[in-house]
């Protein structure tokens, strides 16, 4: 299968006086439409390899690979262009717009970037709605529904472009368990339904044990890169 | 063996879906008692099979989860009466001799522990001298445990594949204390489906089936010899 993200000899250095590695030589492929999550202690540099891989952040050294295109080369506005395209986000917190309606939020993506909204956009908020089980409070704005169904918000809204990767940084981390198990079902049915690539970053045991690929980062370098081949989970 | 193992497993696989405790149990020790079948081929062709064949689908957890805790606690009751059966069988290893003392456990979190207690038994049978010091355990308290038993073998049991993240701090921390005295063993679905060996963790030896465990006795009769 083909990979949609590849990361070759990939380091982080912060600080330019005082220089801190985060990330030794990472090299990670990742194939489309599969199911993954990278765990870690807090401190070990998760975040700063997911937003390497979503391009939200530069490599000090290495390359960064989305769909077979070479990102490092790119220039701000064809790199902006391929994330728009390719990547949706979702956060622990969800950063929706408080003075939009639910709606409005999933479909503000494409209104960054567009003047108008076509029909088949339309018909997709629409069914991401439904999908999320928002049907009840679209029109509400953001402030005005429960954390979970804001985080099913922040979702769909990562979905409206149809990317083919999702990139999420513990989505569930602020969701009591409940909620957290329905975030996943709907983030499974997403990958099944649309064939769209998930690496999602957790600390939560019942989410990172249902996913195909556990990577484990320890110190900025990956300490386990687990599959689970077993039929039927 | 002097049964068809498909025709029984089939059978003991009727009871296990009626949840039917008492006839799955007296199904099972009347072939223990007539010597149609031994402990292993018990738990390796009929028992173990018959809980793997419970798969829930996602999305169904809550039809399925009190199903299978029901079918696995009336195949847990099965393997703790058959432990006559046990004792009767190591009596054919006894010439063999003492292949050591093993300690077997599952890491913190790791809730599965039917099948390592079925593995306690073929350890039994092969002579070893077998302590099951239960699942859901922290490292430190493995290590305690070893400190105190000083066993020649440890056995850790893994199926829940996150769980073998900590198996690796498990290895580690034995080998710094107990290394080379204590053999580290490991066992459960979780390396079949993540397709990883006993190497990948640090570990000595993966044990996959009884064969794996009469093996590992012999070697370590050569070996103490
Ligand atoms: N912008 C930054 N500047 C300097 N250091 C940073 C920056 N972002 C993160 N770090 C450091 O990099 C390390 C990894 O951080 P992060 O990737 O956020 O870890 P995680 O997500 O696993 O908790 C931490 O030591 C953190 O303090
Ligand atoms: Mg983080």
């Amino acid at each position: 299968m083909a990979n949609v993200i590849s990361l070759r000899n990939v380091n982080k250095v912060y600080g330019t006086d005082i220089k801190t590695q985060v990330l030794f030589d990472i090299n990670l492929d990742f194939e489309e439409s599969s199911f993954n999550s990278i765990i870690g202690q807090s401190g070990s540099g998760k975040s700063t390899l997911l937003n390497i891989i979503g391009t939200l952040d530069k490599p000090t050294s290495g390359e960064v690979f989305i769909n077979g295109t070479k990102t490092t080369q790119l220039s701000k506005d064809e790199l902006a262009k391929v994330r728009n395209e390719s990547i949706g986000f979702v956060f622990q917190f969800h950063y929706l717009l408080p003075e939009f309606t639910a709606y409005e939020n999933i479909i503000m993506p494409y209104r960054i970037k567009n003047d108008t909204i076509p029909a088949e956009v339309h018909e997709r908020a629409a069914e991401l709605i439904h999908l999320m089980g928002l049907d009840k409070v679209k029109n509400n704005p953001a402030t005005k529904m429960s954390g979970g169904q804001q985080q099913r918000t922040s979702i769909a809204r990562a979905l409206i472009n149809n990317p083919r990767i999702i990139l999420a940084d513990e989505p569930t981390g602020n969701l009591d368990s409940d909620t957290t198990e329905k975030v996943y079902d709907l983030m499974r049915n997403i990958n099944e339904k649309f064939r769209t690539m998930f690496l999602i970053i957790t600390h939560d045991p019942r989410i990172a044990q249902k996913t195909d690929r556990i990577l484990e980062i320890l110190d900025g370098r990956i300490n386990l890169d687990l599959e689970n081949k077993a039929p039927g989970k | 063996m002097n049964v068809d193992l498909t025709g029984v497993f089939k059978e003991f696989s009727t009871y296990l879906t009626d949840l039917d405790r008492e006839k799955a149990a007296s199904f099972c020790l009347n072939l223990l008692e007539q010597q149609r079948v031994t402990i292993p081929e018990l738990y390796e062709f009929i028992l173990a099979p018959s809980l793997n064949r419970i798969v829930v689908p996602r999305g169904k957890e809550d039809e399925l989860i009190w199903r299978e805790h029901a079918q696995t606690n009336i195949v847990r009751g099965i393997v703790e009466r058959a432990y006559p059966y046990v004792l009767q069988q190591r009596q054919a290893f006894k010439s063999e001799g003492f292949p050591g003392k093993i300690i077997l456990a599952c890491p913190e979190e790791e809730y599965h522990e039917l099948g390592i207690r079925m593995g306690a038994d073929f350890y039994t049978i092969t002579q070893f001298d077998v302590t099951f010091i239960g699942s859901n355990l922290p490292k430190s308290s493995i290590v305690s445990a070893v400190k105190e038993l000083k066993p020649d073998f440890v056995a850790i049991s893994v199926t829940n594949y996150l769980r073998l993240v900590q198996l690796n701090r498990i290895v580690e921390s034995l080998r710094e204390n107990f290394d080379p005295q204590v053999k580290i063993v490991v066992s459960g679905s979780a390396f079949n489906h993540t397709g990883s060996n006993a190497q990948d963790f640090g570990a000595d030896e993966l044990i996959n089936s009884y064969e794996d465990v009469v093996t590992l006795a012999r070697r370590s009769h050569e070996a103490r010899a």
